[in-house]
Parts: C-alpha cells; structure tokens; sequence
C-alpha cells in the first residue's frame, strides 16, 4: 500500500476469497473432529452401543431410525454447542472474528462439517441396523437424506441458542446434557404414556422437533411415507428457524468474562 | 448502548483539524475525545482520549491495568462500541459495520484472552489464516518472522505461553496488515523472550508497519515505542517520546541520605535546609545535584558525620510513569 493512497481508493478493495475460505473452513472443521478421540466416541461408538442395548429388549426395526435420529441430536446439537462454548472461552471464536473471514462462513463451515459427520454416522447406523439386525434398506432413500440435512440444519440452530444460553465452557456439559435428556424424555414419554389425553400427544407429536425428526425418519425408512409427514418436516424446519432467529440475536463470541 | 456514537461530519472542508489529518495520508490513526462508558460502571472506563499514529511509528500506550488500555484497542479494532468520540483507522470507522469489513482485511491484531484451534499444527494455522487472505504471507515467511521455524510440526496446546503468545503475533502478520494492535503482548514473557518478540516489533516496523503496542512495561515503551502515552483512569496523563515524558515532569535529580538523629533543619547549610524531610532523612530534588551534593558532602566531612545510604538518581521512565499515574490515583480506576 503507498503512502499516498486516498482513504477512498483504499476502500475499495478486491473481493474476498469466500471458496478458499469455505473450503478452508470445512477442512480445518473435519481434522479437528477428526483428531479428538472423545467426540468420535460419543459420535460413532455411543450410538452404536445404544443401539445394541436397546435391541435387547425392543423391536430393533422400531430402534434404528430412533438411534438414527439421536445421532443428529447429539452430534449437531449437544456436540456443537459443547465445541462452541469451549471455543468462545477458549478465545478461538474471537481470534477469529478478528479476521476477514464472515461469521456466515464460519458457521457455514461448521454447518457443513457436522453434516458430512452426521452422514457418515447414518451409514454406519444403517449397515449395522440392516447388516445386524434384519432392518429394511431405507424405502425412499431420498427422503430420508433430505431429513437428515433438514434435520442436521434445524439441530445445528438450535445447536447456536443453546450456546448462546450457556454461560462458561465448565456449564456446557452440564447445560447440553440436560437440554438433551429433557428433550428426548419429553419426547418419549408423551408417545409412551396412555394418561397424556390425545391433544397433548399430538403437539408432542407434531411440535417437538425430535419427535419430528424420529417420526420422519422412521416413516422415510420403513415407510409407508405420509403426506402428513410433511408437517413433521415443517416442524422442523420452524424449529430451525427459532434456533437460527434466538442465535443471531444473543450469540456471542467472545469469552464471558468479557463485558 | 447500540446508538450510534457521535460523530464529526466529513463533509465540512473549513472545520479545522478533523479534516486537516484525513488529508493527511500519513497519518493512520487518529482519534480525537474517545468515551467508553460501560453500562452499569458509576466511571467511564475511557473519558476522552486523543491518539496519532503515523506511518512507520510504533505507539506505545502506556498504564496500569485498568488505566483504559484494552478498552481502547477493543473500541480501535472494532470488538466494544464507543461512547463519544471521533475515530478514524486508515481512513475508515472501526465503529461502522462496512468500514470495520475493510479495516479487517488491512489490520492486525494481538488481543489479550484469544487462543488458537487446539486440534491443529503451527502451520495448519497459519494456513487457515492465509486462506483469509488475498495476498497472504506464506507460513513459511510468518513462522520465520516470529522465530516458530522449530515449533510448525507442533500442536498449538504443545506450545509453550511465549510460543502460543509468538503465534498470535505470527497470525495478526498473515495478512500483510498496515497496523498492528499488541495489546500487551509480552505480559508472562521471561525477559529472554520479551527481548525476542522486541525484536519482532523492530523488524515489521522496518516492513513499513505501524504498531500499537500496549504495556505496563516502562522498559518495553522505552524501547520500542517511538512515541508514548501514559493513561491512567481512562485519562492520558502524559505523552511524547519516552525521553521528553521523563523530561518534561521535571522530576530533576535526586539526592537521598540518612542524617543522624541530633541534627535538625537549623543545622543543615541553608541552601540544603528544604531537604529535611523529617528526623535521620534527607531527601532533595534539585535541577542540578552538583553543587548541593559538594555542599552536604563537605558539610558532613567538616562534621565529621558519616552519610548512611546516600544515593543520587537521575529520572528513568519508570519514575515519570509512576508520577504521572500516582496524580491520578485518588480518582480510581475501573
């Protein structure tokens, strides 16, 4: 830059390099998840595990969309809000909003990488489920990838609210873990309990984005597909909306101790 | 808080000295009357500061913690709103959402409470960071400026906290930034890696860079800053080369010794009288300690009394410093 540059020539400055930086983004998203053993654990070797257990003692046909449905949750909601947190306390999330580098790509980056993850999960779900335990293959296979992105989409939103309510890394487990459990025992219960009168079970059933997400994919998998499914679809695309309206309106990145 | 903060207008060509340092394109920073009130804080924790920097210069802002440091390279490199006051970075707002866009891509910055991917290498990244970048440095070249060369195959949570601080430095260089904000980067150093990471500011200011350095290092100002500010309180206290803050508080010389405890004032020569202090202490502050020193030195030797502990200094920048805060001390700092 010459020191005799107008302050107006200098502002007009050559585009970003946005494919590069997406690309970079996404790369450096995969070698970190892939690089820590303990998120492969709760990502590949859980759900698995959960899946042989609960095979014990249910119908394993009913189970493989249900574990299917849970890695979602917890890779793009539970795993992403604990990375967020860690890394805005870490400092990482304001070191790199100091950089030309939009926070759109940023969380496009991330959005990415979780779905190739979450993928790569389902495949492993269904192989073992129709490897090991007679599950169909999926009956519209095409669905069934438009709800896991859907899904993917609406969790990582919602992945964002939730840690933009956590208020130091040290609360994040804690915090993640009970927005988990309470959502899948909401979840559960009002479809397992007769005294929940119907009208209950039905907003449960239609408005709580993982029963959406379970009811959708068991439907996609195992068919028949409804056209009242569809609603389960908008559901969760609202819920991804919530998510994504709550996370640009309070989500920081900077540490918390910061004012 | 979101309002926007006032402003000069631009568009007044008659009005002065705003427009006088936007003509002048050597200047690459200046603000003028800058307040950060933080919510809820009975003070502000900067009330109307005036900064210059010139390309090439290194500006040192000097002061204790709390004295306003942070709050201002925040406010400068567009993490805090301001309260009041004018700014203007490389021609362009930092407080303006589209200016702030640019200023990203042609400013650097070492904050304090940043950390780096744990998961990655030295070189992975610096190459995330070059991928932000038109015309980036390569890591190669950035590993070499910062003295990383033997550390690029480590993971960043390998590093030592002068390795991991040398890093942050090392990113804020990839983009070939115009100015550097350090906002106390050596703050842990031992003295051996504070005199490595001198010699890095020394080398970017030879590349053309200007730096805001941060510190409350009186050695570190002296050293590197070509001018200086004190702040204390969210107030600057003093401003010029080191050498003229030292010389301008006229702090003079120093002559201290322990008096017997049998002599009072009324003892003492007359010219030296005003340097008794209290029973068994004599201190006094002259221009020029060569003759007062020869009067009390003949005056004890006639006597026959011994100086216990006597001691003559010039002022050192430290001094300077701890006078110009101490002024402020009463008031409180945030």
């Amino acid at each position: 830059m010459t020191a005799t540059a107008t302050p107006a020539a200098e502002t007009r400055e050559p585009r970003l390099p946005l494919g590069p930086m997406l690309r970079m983004q996404v790369a450096v998203e995969q070698r970190i998840f892939w690089r820590n053993k303990s998120g492969m654990f709760f990502t590949f070797i859980l759900p698995i595990a959960l899946l042989f257990t609960l095979a014990l003692s249910n119908d394993p046909i009913d189970m493989v969309p249900f574990i299917a449905a849970l890695g979602i949750l917890s890779t793009g909601f539970q795993g992403l809000s604990i990375q967020l947190a860690m890394h805005r306390d870490q400092g990482v999330l304001k070191r790199i909003m100091a950089t030309p580098l939009p926070a759109s790509l940023l969380i496009l980056g991330k959005a990415i990488s979780t779905t190739i993850v979450i993928l790569v999960e389902i495949l492993i779900v269904i192989t073992v489920g129709v490897g090991l335990f007679d599950a169909p293959l999926p009956e519209h296979p095409f669905i069934l990838l438009g709800l896991v992105l859907l899904g993917t989409a609406t969790f990582v939103a919602l992945g964002y609210a939730l840690a933009s309510i956590i208020p130091t890394s040290e609360s994040a487990p804690a915090i993640t873990n009970a927005a988990y459990l309470g959502l899948l025992l909401v979840t559960v219960l009002i479809a397992q309990v007769d005294a929940i009168p119907d009208w209950l079970q039905d907003i449960g059933t239609h408005g709580l984005p993982l029963r959406a997400l379970i009811e959708s994919i068991d439907h996609a998998w195992m068919g028949p597909w409804k056209a009242s499914d569809a609603w389960s679809a908008l559901t969760l695309a609202a819920w991804g909306a919530i998510g994504a309206l709550w996370s640009v309106r309070r989500f920081r990145w900077e540490p918390a101790n910061e004012r | 808080m979101p309002e926007a903060p006032p402003r000069i207008a631009e568009s007044q060509p008659d009005h002065g000295s705003t427009d006088d340092r936007v003509l002048d394109s050597d200047v690459v920073l200046s603000v003028r009357g800058l307040v950060k009130q933080y919510a809820g804080a009975a003070e502000p924790a900067v009330r109307g500061i005036d900064l210059e920097l010139r390309r090439g210069e290194v500006l040192g802002m000097l002061g204790p913690n709390g004295a306003g440091k942070t709050t201002t390279v925040e406010i400068l490199t567009g993490f805090r709103e301001r309260t009041a006051g004018d700014v203007q970075l490389l021609g362009l707002d930092p407080g303006v959402r589209a200016d702030l866009r640019a200023l990203r891509r042609r400013v650097g910055v070492v904050l304090q409470q940043t950390g780096h991917l744990r998961y990655l290498t030295v070189r992975e990244t610096l190459e995330m960071h070059a991928a932000y970048y038109r015309d980036a440095r390569s890591p190669a070249e950035v590993l070499a400026l910062v003295g990383l060369e033997d550390s690029a195959t480590k993971n960043v949570r390998a590093l030592s906290g002068g390795q991991q601080r040398r890093l942050d430095v090392g990113v804020a260089l990839v983009g070939r930034p115009e100015v550097v904000f350090l906002d106390e980067p050596t703050t842990g150093f031992d003295p051996a890696a504070r005199r490595r990471a001198w010699d890095i500011v020394g080398e970017l200011t030879s590349l053309g860079t200007s730096v805001v350095l941060t510190t409350h290092y009186m050695e570190e100002a002296a050293r590197l800053a070509d001018r200086v500010v004190v702040l204390a309180a969210g107030r600057i206290v003093g401003s010029g080369t080191p050498e003229e803050i030292a010389h301008d508080l006229q702090l003079g010389t120093t002559i201290r010794a322990q008096l017997p405890d049998d002599v009072d004032a009324e003892a003492l020569p007359a010219a030296l009288r005003r340097g008794f202090v209290a029973t068994g202490t004599f201190e006094l502050r002259v221009e020029d300690a060569t003759r007062p020193l020869a009067e009390l030195c003949s005056w004890a030797l006639e006597r026959g009394i011994t100086l216990v502990d006597l001691d003559v200094r010039a002022p050192s920048l430290e001094d300077s410093y701890l006078a110009l805060t101490d002024e402020t001390e009463p008031e409180g700092s945030t």
